[in-house]
């Protein structure tokens, strides 16, 4: 039987391809140490408290570094200080965007409270970590006052 | 050697990849645990601990029954999450939810 070992070559080198961009998924090589990223800077509370609004939002960004175009599997966390006494849920985080290689977390802060120095400004400090099955970089970056 | 002992030596190799990502991709499969909390006062936060069992790191899902959401902190060590309570007025404390977590790695629950 004749066969086309160029074609069968270039078959095996797509397959092989294609699994190396499957790799994210064994989850056996889920990274143990998290890709983290810090915010610090003032941010203002001028506006009537009671009318929900957004506070202040941020944006964290996961892009992996192995150069695999593909979204990554990540879980983002995020802590600031000082933490807002009581009723947490003034703190809002979801996925907004996934690009080639990365995904992006937002982080919005509503506008229900007088917060965090009980005056109408303040210093604070966001803690952000990605946990992801490919190494990557996290940064984080305010998205909008 | 010739190019049909290449590519036989190519495929030898493939197979055993398949074999190590079928093997590795069967850990996608995410252990559920659950565990029940009590607010006990307006404005209550629990914090909910999964400690993996080999001590690392890990992707998992929470959710929690309704008028309360999950938010997950930096924790090394399996993962940690806030529970906070969703509606600011309404239901009376104390009240009991029951929150469900799937992870890719074995562990346990700690509610603090």
């Amino acid at each position: 039987m004749s066969r086309n070992i160029p074609q069968d070559i270039r078959k095996i080198k797509e397959e092989l391809k294609a699994l190396k961009s499957f790799q994210e998924l064994p989850a056996g090589q889920l990274a143990t140490r998290a890709a983290t990223a810090t915010w610090q800077g003032v941010i203002d509370n001028t506006n009537p408290i009671g009318v929900y609004s957004i506070l202040a939002a941020f944006e964290m960004t996961f892009v992996r570094t192995d150069g695999i175009r593909k979204p990554p599997l990540v879980d983002f966390a995020f802590l600031i200080s000082p933490q807002i006494p009581n009723r947490r849920n003034y703190l809002r985080g979801n996925i907004v965007a996934t690009g080639v290689n990365s995904v992006t977390y937002r982080i919005t802060i509503a506008n229900l409270v007088w917060w965090p120095y009980d005056t109408s400004t303040g210093t604070i400090t966001i803690d952000g970590a990605a946990y992801s099955s490919v190494p990557g970089a996290l940064s984080i970056e305010r998205v909008f006052s | 050697m010739n190019c049909e002992n290449q590519i036989s030596a190519i495929r030898d190799e493939l197979k055993a990849l398949k074999e190590v990502f079928a093997r590795n991709a069967s850990d996608l499969i995410t252990y559920t645990y659950s565990t029940s909390f009590t607010f006990t006062k307006s404005g209550d936060v629990v914090t909910l601990t999964f400690i993996s069992e080999d001590g690392t790191n890990t992707i998992a899902s929470v959710g929690v029954e309704e008028n309360a959401y999950c938010r997950r902190i930096p924790y090394d060590g399996g993962a940690r999450w806030y529970i906070v309570p969703s509606a600011r007025f309404g239901e009376s404390t104390p009240y009991t939810r029951t929150v469900v977590v799937r992870s890719m790695r074995k562990g346990r629950l700690v509610i603090t």
